[in-house]
C-alpha cells in the first residue's frame, strides 16, 4: 500500500512541477487582464432582405470583450456596401453589451465610409450595428455577398 | 333520383345517392324529376361564371407572383380598402362580361384575404431592432395619405406606384425613428459624421485585415489561457487529493 502511495506521490510531484512552469508562462488569470487602449475590426456579410421595405440588422462586436472591461469607445469607423437595386438606407447603432436594442443611432446613409465620435465614452464592450433598409428594389430576395466593416477604437 | 338545381347564372344536375342535399333561399329552385335516371355527377357552369373564375384565378396568380418577387402589388403601404379596390380593378380588367358589383367586391375581398395582407389597423411594432418591414410603422391615417397620393399620381399620368412608394418609404423611415425616440434612443444627425477619403478607405481595409488577424490570434490566446486555467484548477484538485491520501495513510 505504502509503495503505491509513494508512486502516486512521485507522479503528482512531476505534474506539480509542470504546473509551476505553466503558471510562469501564463501570468495572471485572463479575467484580470484589461487593455488600456486598442481597437477591434470586424467584417461581416449582412442578412438577406426579402422584400420591398424590408430591413435587417448586422451586429458587430469584439470577439474578446473580456479584455476591454474598463475601456470606452474613442472612435467608430465603417464601410458599408449598397444593395443591388433600389434605395438603401443605413443606420449605425450602439447596443449595450447585454442590451437587445440600440440606445444610440445615427443615419449614415449619406456616407458609405466614414467615422464618428458620437458614441465616444460608451462602454467598449457594447455592440455596433448596421441596419440596412431596402425600398424600391427590383430583385428580391437581396442576398448579400460583400462584407461591411466596422472598426472600433477604445481606450 | 336526380335533382335539378338552378341558380342565377349557373345550373347543375345532381345525382341521387347523396343524402345531404341542401337548398337555399333567393334565386334558387330545386326540381326532382319523377323518372330521372341514375348517372354520374354533372356540373354545368355558365360561360359568365367560368370567365369570372378565370379572371379571379389569373389575378390571384399575379398577386402571388408579385409577392414572390418581393414587391407586392397591390402595395403594402396603402389602406386595406385601397388594396381591395386595386384588386377589384385588376379583376375587372381581366373580365369582359357583366357581373354585379357586389360579386366583384366579394371576389376582390376573398383575393385580398388569401394574399395575407397585414391589417392596416394593426399596432405598429414597439421597437425597431432586428429585422422587419418599415411599412409596418405606417398608421392608418398615413396610409390614407398614401391612397390620395397614389390616386393623384395616377390622375396626373405619373407612375403612381413609384410616387407613392417613395413617399411611403420616407414617411415609414420617419415613423421608425419616432418609435426609436419613444423608446429613449438617442439619435445623432449627420454633423457627427467625418467622411473618409479613398486613402482612408484603403488604410481602413488594410487595418481591418490586420485587426481581424489580431482578433483571431487574440481569441486563440484567450482560449489557450482558459484551458490553462482549467488545468490549474485540475492540479489544485490533485493537491487536495494528495493531502487526503497522505492524511489517510499517516504520511507527513
Amino acid at each position: 500500500m505504502k509503495k503505491t502511495v509513494v508512486v502516486f506521490c512521485t507522479f503528482l510531484f512531476i505534474v506539480s512541477c509542470s504546473k509551476n512552469e505553466i503558471s510562469s508562462v501564463t501570468g495572471p488569470d485572463i479575467e484580470q487582464t484589461a487593455l488600456t487602449s486598442g481597437s477591434w475590426a470586424k467584417g461581416l456579410t449582412g442578412y438577406t432582405i426579402y422584400m420591398d421595405g424590408g430591413y435587417a440588422t448586422t451586429l458587430f462586436s469584439s470577439s474578446v470583450s473580456s479584455s476591454i472591461t474598463t475601456s470606452k469607445i474613442t472612435n467608430i469607423r465603417w464601410v458599408w456596401n449598397q444593395l443591388p437595386s433600389g434605395t438603401t438606407t443605413v443606420l449605425l447603432g450602439y447596443t449595450p453589451q447585454y442590451g437587445s436594442s440600440p440606445t444610440q443611432t445615427m443615419d449614415i446613409t449619406s456616407q458609405q465610409n466614414g467615422s464618428t465620435t458620437a458614441f465616444n465614452n460608451l462602454d467598449a464592450r457594447g455592440k455596433i450595428s448596421l441596419k440596412f433598409t431596402s425600398t424600391g428594389g427590383t430583385s428580391y430576395p437581396m442576398v448579400r455577398t460583400v462584407k461591411d466593416s466596422i472598426i472600433e477604437n477604445y481606450t | 333520383m336526380a335533382i335539378q338545381l338552378n341558380v342565377t347564372g349557373s345550373s347543375f344536375t345532381y345525382d341521387s345517392s347523396r343524402t345531404n342535399v341542401m337548398s337555399s333561399t333567393g334565386n334558387t329552385s330545386i326540381s326532382i324529376p319523377d323518372n330521372a335516371s341514375i348517372g354520374p355527377d354533372v356540373v354545368e357552369i355558365s360561360s359568365q361564371t367560368t370567365a369570372l373564375a378565370n379572371a379571379v384565378s389569373s389575378v390571384a396568380q399575379e398577386i402571388e407572383a408579385s409577392k414572390n418577387k418581393g414587391y407586392p402589388f397591390p402595395p403594402p403601404y396603402v389602406t386595406n380598402e385601397k388594396q381591395m379596390e386595386i384588386i377589384k380593378k385588376m379583376v375587372k380588367e381581366k373580365f369582359t362580361g357583366s357581373v354585379d358589383d357586389s360579386t366583384l367586391s366579394n371576389a376582390s375581398e376573398m383575393l385580398w384575404k388569401n394574399a395575407g395582407y397585414r391589417s392596416d389597423t394593426s399596432i405598429a411594432p414597439s421597437n425597431t431592432s432586428g429585422s422587419g418591414n418599415i411599412y409596418n410603422f405606417l398608421s392608418k391615417s398615413d396610409r390614407k395619405e398614401m391612397d390620395k397620393l397614389y390616386d393623384q399620381a395616377a390622375l396626373d399620368g405619373l407612375d403612381a406606384l413609384k410616387v407613392a412608394r417613395e413617399a411611403a418609404a420616407t414617411l415609414s423611415f420617419k415613423r421608425m425613428k419616432e418609435v426609436d425616440a419613444a423608446n429613449g434612443v438617442i439619435t445623432y444627425d449627420e454633423s457627427y459624421i467625418t467622411p473618409s477619403s479613398s486613402e482612408d478607405l484603403a488604410k481602413l481595409t488594410e487595418e481591418e485585415r490586420i485587426k481581424n488577424s489580431q482578433s483571431q490570434k487574440s481569441e486563440s490566446l484567450h482560449n489557450l489561457l482558459k484551458s490553462f486555467s482549467t488545468i490549474k484548477n485540475s492540479l489544485h484538485l490533485n493537491e487536495l487529493l494528495l493531502r487526503y491520501l497522505q492524511k489517510s495513510n499517516n504520511i507527513e
